[in-house]
This record gives structure tokens, C-alpha cells and sequence, in this order.
């Protein structure tokens, strides 16, 4: 199929179906609520804008977007650290040290996945978000039998890229 | 973990991307993003109007609703309101106070302050003394420009013989007014005020470099407005009558005056850019709408401005709730206005 599709015919399921789980995903990324929405949207809004040639898998098309304008986002962005303070801890705090123990640790774990190839760090987010090994394929556009070995290799970048910025901990 | 197997450094990472998990009780809500979304695909920009709005002391808003009862010399010609119940009932068509009848008028008492930005919500708080409100995150876009104003008072005074004067031109027969309500001083107070303002286009230069939406939005509280009348002084009555001047019927003046009496902030926008002696000021709403909805808190009103093209320019909403008075005001869709008034928590 080479003329691009009729989007709008799709958006309103889209948005039903896929919005609230692509704007968790992004969450993992950004760390903060009312950003993590607007960049969801603003995946939505490049699928209306320009939509790929099929109506194929536009959830993974969806998704794939999400991700790298996270990532892309977070990579850019200046305020960082304020946003990142705004985030919510999504456990008990027991104490300041404490939470600003896990505050860091967030954001060493989100400068390493910045740092990743976006299709590794799309493989960790993704299975972190408790999608299956056929959901991420699918996702993802990958080769189902191949994404096991695929998030291996993910995972031991994600674990070489902390131990060089961090050290062993 | 130099040498560590395959499964253990997956473990490892699948325990630090753990912390990243989204708050469990956030829940993004799809159909305010779907409505956001419609509102970009149509392009809106932002009208002149509004901008002018904003000039005008935030805090006289509130309380203009009752110039509606009292209306000024300035109060539009030839309005026509959209009076809907929650299904559509009935146009109503707004007329002039009858020529040569001195209108009540309005008078503030003391000046209006303009608003004084506030840092935050602490900072709010602490100048009104009560807990201001705003939407759940995330509903509108970014955090809002806070600032308060004092409470605010006007008030009127009644002249029986120019109502009974005004009813018979406006041809109101069987109505009269009574005489013990000569001289009655009406005042309308309302507490301090908090004025939140969300500028969508500021967040789209910022993160999205996209083209500026001209989105804004303004949240006016106070707490519920007080009405001083003369021990005896039946203010329903008195409303149900001003309201027939203006040509409303008597079933639908009862019922509106009855509103009125027990918040008159709903009547805001009628009056809002008409009151004011701003230069300029003309009939915003010589093309507005209103309507009655239902709002998870309860009944509100609903006003659109049109254009002369027909298509809206601005939407306002007024609602209460048994502890605050509420008028947000926005370039936003009716549906997404709707949506952000429910979420105010």
C-alpha cells in the first residue's frame, strides 16, 4: 500500500485503546504525569499528521513513537531535574534520605536508558511495563522469536552503560 | 556482577526500571486527551476578546453576574440567550430596559485591587484563607500563574416608582411593586479571590515546538457569594420582576430569579465586558449562547461566545458547590470545559 491511510477512521479507538497505556509507558521515561500525557498526545498528533503508509500494527506504530519522543524529549530537555522533582515516588517513603536515595536512582536509570539505542531501551520499557515477549514483538515490529535474545543483549548494555556512569552497586 | 549470568542481570534491570513505575492512582484520562486533540485538529486562535477579558479586574467578575438584576445603562440591546434546561426548552430573547427609565445601577463599593500574582497554592491559601481548588493534574496543560485579589462589594438601591415604571413599558401588566421596597440597598460581597491561568500556547513553545494552539484558560473561585438585603426584602421577587422587564417570561423569570437568589454568580458572562467601564467595551455577547448543564457537582451554566462567523470564541462556565463559587473561562471546547470544570477537586 503506497497512498497513506485515512487516519481518522482509526483515532477515536486509538485513543480509547491505547492512550492511558502509552502514556504510562512514557511515564517510565519522563517521570512526570502531565508530561508524560502531552508527549502521548503528541505521538497521536504525528500519526494524524503523518501517518505511515499502512493501517498495519498503528499501535506499535503508536508506541515505537511514544518512546523515541520520550527519549528524545528527555535527552533535550534542560529542566530535567525540575520535572524529575516533580515526579511522585510511587512507594512509601520512609524518610528524606531515603527518597532522595530513590529520586536519584531514578535518574541514573533514566540517563542510562537515554544513553541506550532507542530500540533497547523500547525492549526494557516495554517488558518493564509487563507487555509479553509476542506483545513487544509485535510492538515493536521484531521478529517473535528473536526478542528474547534481543532483550539480553538490552539488558547487558543497560547493565555496562550503569557500571561505566555509576560503578558496581 | 562483572561475570553475572544472562537471568540475573535481567533481574537486576527489571529491578531498576521497577522504580519507574507510573503512580498506581494516576489515571490518564483518554477522553479529555481525545477532546484536546479534536481542539488542535481545529486550529482555534485566540480571540482578541478574550485577551481584553483579562484586562478587566478578575475579581469585579464575579459578582457582575447581578448587574443582570439591575440593569445598567450599558447592559447589551438586542441580546438573545439560548436559555436551555438540561434539554432545550426555550429561546429567550433579552430586551433593553425600556428608554427613558433610569436603570438601577451598580455601585463598587470601595476600589477594586487588581489581582497580585501569588507564588503557589501556599502562598494563595494564605492571602484568602481558604484552600483554593484547581483541576486533577494533568487535565490542563502545565502549572497556572496564581494570583488573588481582595473580596469585593457592590451594591444598589431599589426605586419602586422606575421598576413599576419600567414594567409597565415593558408592558408586564398584573405586577406591582411594593411600596416598603423604596430605598432598599442590595449588596453582593464575595470573599478573597483566586485567579488561576493556564496558557497552553507557552507549553507548546516550550516542550512540543509546535505551532501555538492559543488556548487559554482562567479559573476564577470565591467562596459563595453574600447577599445583603433589607430584613423583609423578598430578592427572588425582586429579580423575577427585572427579569420580566427584560422580557423574560414569567415562568422562566421565576425559575431564573430563583437561581439567582441562591447564586447569582451564575449569571456572570451575561453581563461580563458590558459592565465594565473599560473603553471599548461593547456587547461581548451579542452572539452568545447559554445553556443549562449538569456537572458531576451539580447544575452549571454554560455560555459560548460566537463570532460573527459562527464559530465559537470562547466558552464560560459558572457553577457552584455548597463551599465555593466557580467561573472558568477559556478558548477551549464545550466538552473539554465541561471536563476540566468536573475535575476541579
Amino acid at each position: 500500500m503506497t497512498s497513506k491511510i485515512e487516519i481518522a477512521d482509526h483515532l477515536d479507538a486509538l485513543f480509547a485503546a491505547e492512550y492511558n497505556k502509552l502514556t504510562r509507558l512514557i511515564y517510565r521515561v519522563v517521570g512526570d504525569t502531565g508530561w508524560a500525557e502531552e508527549l502521548a498526545a503528541e505521538a497521536f498528533w504525528k500519526l494524524h499528521r503523518n501517518p505511515p503508509s499502512s493501517d498495519h500494527n498503528l499501535a506499535g506504530w503508536l508506541y515505537r513513537t511514544g518512546i523515541r519522543l520520550a527519549l528524545d524529549n528527555l535527552k533535550k530537555r534542560k529542566r530535567r531535574a525540575h520535572y524529575e522533582a516533580l515526579a511522585p515516588a510511587p512507594a512509601a517513603i520512609q524518610s528524606p534520605q531515603q527518597a532522595f536515595e530513590q529520586q536519584e536512582q531514578r535518574s541514573r536509570v533514566r540517563h542510562v536508558l537515554v544513553a541506550l539505542k532507542s530500540e533497547r531501551a523500547a525492549l526494557i520499557l516495554l517488558r518493564s511495563e509487563g507487555y509479553s515477549l509476542a506483545e513487544i514483538a509485535s510492538i515493536l515490529s521484531l521478529n517473535p522469536s528473536s526478542v528474547g535474545t534481543l532483550l539480553a543483549r538490552a539488558d547487558l548494555a543497560f547493565r555496562k552503560e550503569y557500571v561505566n556512569r555509576y560503578g558496581e552497586r | 556482577m562483572e561475570n553475572a549470568n544472562p537471568e540475573d542481570i535481567s533481574r537486576w534491570v527489571a529491578s531498576q526500571t521497577r522504580l519507574l513505575e507510573a503512580p498506581a492512582e494516576w489515571r490518564p484520562d483518554w477522553e479529555i486527551a481525545l477532546t484536546r486533540f479534536h481542539v488542535r485538529q481545529m486550529g482555534q486562535t485566540p480571540p482578541a476578546m478574550w485577551r481584553r477579558w483579562l484586562a478587566v479586574p478578575a475579581g469585579v467578575a464575579l459578582f457582575v453576574g447581578i448587574v443582570l438584576l439591575f440593569p445598567a445603562g450599558r447592559v447589551t440591546a438586542q441580546q438573545f440567550w439560548q436559555f436551555l434546561t438540561v434539554r432545550q426548552v426555550a429561546f429567550i430573547k433579552v430586551k433593553d430596559w425600556p428608554e427613558g427609565v433610569p436603570s438601577p445601577g451598580i455601585n463598587l463599593i470601595g476600589r477594586p485591587i487588581p489581582p497580585i500574582p501569588a507564588r503557589d497554592l501556599d502562598e494563595a491559601r494564605w492571602r484568602v484563607n481558604y484552600n483554593p481548588r484547581l483541576p486533577r493534574f494533568g487535565v490542563l496543560s502545565g502549572s497556572p500563574r496564581l494570583s488573588t485579589t481582595f473580596s469585593v462589594s457592590a451594591g444598589t438601591v431599589v426605586h419602586v416608582a422606575d421598576l413599576q415604571l419600567a414594567l409597565s413599558k415593558a408592558d408586564v401588566t398584573g405586577q406591582t411593586v411594593p411600596a416598603q421596597w423604596e430605598g432598599a440597598q442590595l449588596t453582593l460581597h464575595t470573599s478573597g479571590i483566586v485567579i488561576a491561568e493556564w496558557s497552553e500556547r507557552a507549553l507548546d513553545d516550550l516542550i512540543l515546538k509546535s505551532p501555538p494552539s492559543g488556548d487559554e484558560t482562567v479559573l476564577v473561585q470565591s467562596l459563595p457569594l453574600t447577599l445583603s438585603v433589607p430584613s423583609g426584602f423578598d430578592f427572588t421577587a425582586y429579580s423575577a420582576l427585572v427579569l420580566r422587564v427584560l422580557g423574560v417570561r414569567p415562568a422562566e423569570a421565576q425559575q431564573m430569579a430563583e437561581r439567582a437568589g441562591t447564586a447569582p454568580a451564575w449569571l456572570v458572562p451575561l453581563a461580563l465586558g458590558c459592565h465594565e467601564a473599560e473603553p471599548g467595551c461593547n456587547n461581548l455577547w451579542a452572539h452568545a449562547t447559554m445553556e443549562e448543564i449538569r456537572l458531576n457537582s451539580g447544575l452549571g451554566t454554560l455560555v459560548q461566545e460566537s463570532g460573527d462567523d459562527g464559530a465559537v470564541k470562547r466558552v464560560t462556565l459558572l457553577w457552584s458547590v455548597p463551599d465555593r463559587v466557580y467561573l472558568l473561562s477559556g478558548t477551549l471546547s464545550r466538552e473539554l470545559m465541561i471536563a476540566t470544570a468536573n475535575a476541579v477537586q
